[in-house]
């Protein structure tokens, strides 16, 4: 991990909001999974080499204050248009993970002006047609880490990251986590259905991500993204599940790097 | 002291037994498929447990509890007020307390104003409203977002409210439900409503929300070491908000049965243990879905939520009084540490469990009414 980074607590705007921050270029933000912010990984380090990257908390979400009006999935995306534009950010490269991949879909079908390019790792968002986004809500933890995960032996330092005991205050933040994703994607269960109409429209250049044995999302879906994105390419990972990044980190890269150097 | 007692039954589809839940309900609460349900079995035992309602209106209890599970075996009423509905007509002199309509997972809390309404007016006026969030589970059961249920109970229990007390047509706009025009016709018989009554088990928040509207609480499957908390927090803070204190308004729900003997009350109390260990099985995540507890009332350390009673034996249970057993006497002598020492003005007496014998039941009803009723009350 990199010390070209930092964590900051902004007033935006009617409460604070969790900022990771680092790097040097034009700007990135990251979007994190229904899960939480993991934090500044081995991926930022990589981006924030070419980029200035952003990776908030989402508002309720770690140490983010929670906003009445942001209570959907939309309305997360809205808050978002409201924050690049207090920032002033433009030309961003828009990355979202999982749910933070639905927020990212939806703020580039409702403008796409201030991207130029978007980076969707197994997003949510789309309803698979054959089947089913996996029951996280609902199932024991063990279940769920069990379907993260093709082979855990594949993550490095898996115990340490992924299956620690958590403190107190770290349970405190995950049941707050939780609750925030459930009243976002409770009903429809983790998509909009008007999703894919909208992004008909978006004309980004894009890159879908995802793991060839995604047992939460399924790859089915990274067709239905391709099919309404005109712009994009897709990128499977083999022997992966649902968090490339830690189960695939080398092919994640790989992937991310071609797509932003071409 | 003057005390109300409530006769209560789940209505249990006695026929699940260990054999089968040992073999379906091991993981989770859901997974026992329906298709061991025979309604011809069900009909039958209807035709039981009216018949006992029956007998308690005749003996002398003051009222029938009823109330409303989803997805159980261990109770087989999906709907509170088709069940209090059903009891109007079963009985004749009995309150009828509906503990409670589950508020939060209706879509249209004017309907559900206008039913208790109707069941009121039906029924001559003795219907007891209480109202209810519903186990995580009966959120679950109808897909309600575990994360709202706190907001639309509390504003459906305002609408509900509104409804009954304030002349329509009025509009009503709010976060969950909306109405352009409130305007039923039937209203309560009761004015300005029927009494309320708010259930809990052990917590504060629960109390405290009772006491504050003045709303009677019960305690519905605590501890009596719980119950004498809770009643003192409840009559704190109820004096504080300026309603009324007292018995009526709290009350103790309790498993007892009585018959001739003590020795048959014990051998037939057995049968409260009924599938015990299975009733609540399932993954924490079932019975603590995200959001469903404040962020508040959350404690986070709690590894495993555990309803029921806890791993406890019959004879503990029965040796702390947290079953009731015995001969008229006995039953008398036990229960008065409930209504004089714990001060419950409310004796609600869940008399019938699993498959305890009818002919049992019938005889344990009579009892109640013929010698424990008038100890209690004298």
């Amino acid at each position: 991990m990199g010390t070209n980074w930092k964590e900051e607590i902004i007033s935006y705007p009617e409460g604070r909001l969790q900022l990771f921050k680092g790097g040097d270029g034009p700007p990135l933000l990251i979007l994190h999974g229904a899960g939480g912010n993991p934090g500044w990984l081995n991926y930022h380090e990589m981006l924030s080499k070419s980029f200035t990257v952003y990776a908030p908390s989402h508002p309720g979400y770690d140490k983010s204050d929670r906003i009445p009006w942001v209570d959907s999935i939309p309305a997360v995306a809205h808050y978002y248009h409201g924050l690049i534009l207090h920032l002033n950010l433009k030309e961003i490269t828009l990355f979202g993970l999982s749910m933070g991949g639905w927020i990212s879909a939806e703020m580039a079908a409702m403008n796409q002006t201030p991207f130029k390019q978007m980076i969707l790792v197994a997003p949510v968002g789309i309803k698979p047609e054959r089947g089913q986004i996996a029951e996280l809500f609902t199932s024991p933890r063990e279940t769920v880490q069990n379907l993260r995960f093709y082979d855990k032996t594949q993550v490095e330092d898996y115990e340490n990251i992924f299956n620690r005991e958590l403190t107190l205050e770290e349970q405190k933040i995950e049941r707050g986590n939780r609750e925030m994703a459930a009243s976002w994607c409770w009903q429809p269960y983790f998509y909009n259905p008007n999703l894919q109409h909208y992004l008909r429209k978006v004309s980004l250049k894009s890159l879908i991500v995802w793991g060839k044995q995604d047992y939460i999302v399924p790859v089915e879906c990274a067709d239905l993204f391709h099919r309404v994105l005109v712009n994009s390419e897709v990128k499977i990972i083999d022997r992966c599940s649902h968090i490339p990044h830690a189960e695939r980190p080398r092919e994640f890269l790989d992937a991310l790097t071609s797509f932003l150097k071409a | 002291m003057s005390v109300q007692v409530f006769w209560f039954s789940e209505e249990p589809y006695s026929y699940v037994d260990e054999d089968l839940l040992s073999k379906h309900q091991t993981e989770s609460y859901f997974t026992l498929p329906n298709k061991h349900f025979d309604p011809e079995k069900a009909h039958g035992l209807y035709k039981n447990y009216y018949e006992q309602y029956r007998q308690a209106d005749e003996v002398g209890f003051d009222g029938i509890m009823t109330n409303e599970h989803h997805n159980s075996w261990w109770c087989m009423k999906p709907s509170a007020n088709i069940s209090a509905a059903a009891l109007i007509s079963t009985t004749k002199n009995t309150k009828i307390a509906i503990l409670g309509n589950i508020i939060p997972v209706t879509g249209n809390p004017v309907k559900l104003a206008e039913e208790i309404a109707m069941l009121d007016v039906m029924s001559g006026g003795r219907i007891i409203s209480g109202f209810v969030r519903g186990g995580p589970v009966e959120s679950i059961h109808a897909n309600l977002n575990p994360a709202d249920n706190m907001e639309r109970f509390q504003e459906a229990h305002d609408l509900i409210i509104k409804t009954w007390t304030s002349e329509g047509p009025f509009r009503w706009e709010g976060k969950h439900f909306h109405h352009r025009i409130v305007n039923p016709w039937m209203k309560p018989l009761q004015q300005p409503h029927p009494t309320i009554w708010y259930p809990g088990t052990s917590s504060v928040e629960s109390v405290v929300w009772a006491a504050e509207r003045g709303y009677a609480y019960m305690s519905i499957g605590s501890t009596y070491e719980v119950a004498l908390a809770t009643n003192k927090l409840y009559h704190e803070t109820a004096a504080k908000a300026g309603h009324k204190t007292g018995p009526e308004q709290y009350g103790f729900l309790i498993r007892a049965c009585v018959a001739d003997t003590d020795e048959a009350a014990f051998e037939l109390g057995r049968h409260f243990m009924w599938n015990e260990k299975y009733r609540f099985r399932g993954p924490m995540e079932h019975f603590d879905p995200p959001g469903y507890r404040s962020r508040e009332s959350a404690k986070v350390n709690a590894k495993r939520v555990q309803p029921g009673f806890g791993g406890w034996s019959y004879e503990n249970l029965v040796e702390l009084d947290q079953i009731i057993v015995g001969n008229p006497d006995t039953v008398v002598r036990k229960l008065r540490k409930y209504h004089e020492e714990l001060g419950a003005g409310n004796l609600i007496i869940y008399g019938q469990e699993g498959p305890m014998p009818h002919r049992s039941v019938m005889r344990s009803i009579e009892l109640w009414g013929r010698e424990v009723i008038p100890a209690l009350k004298g």
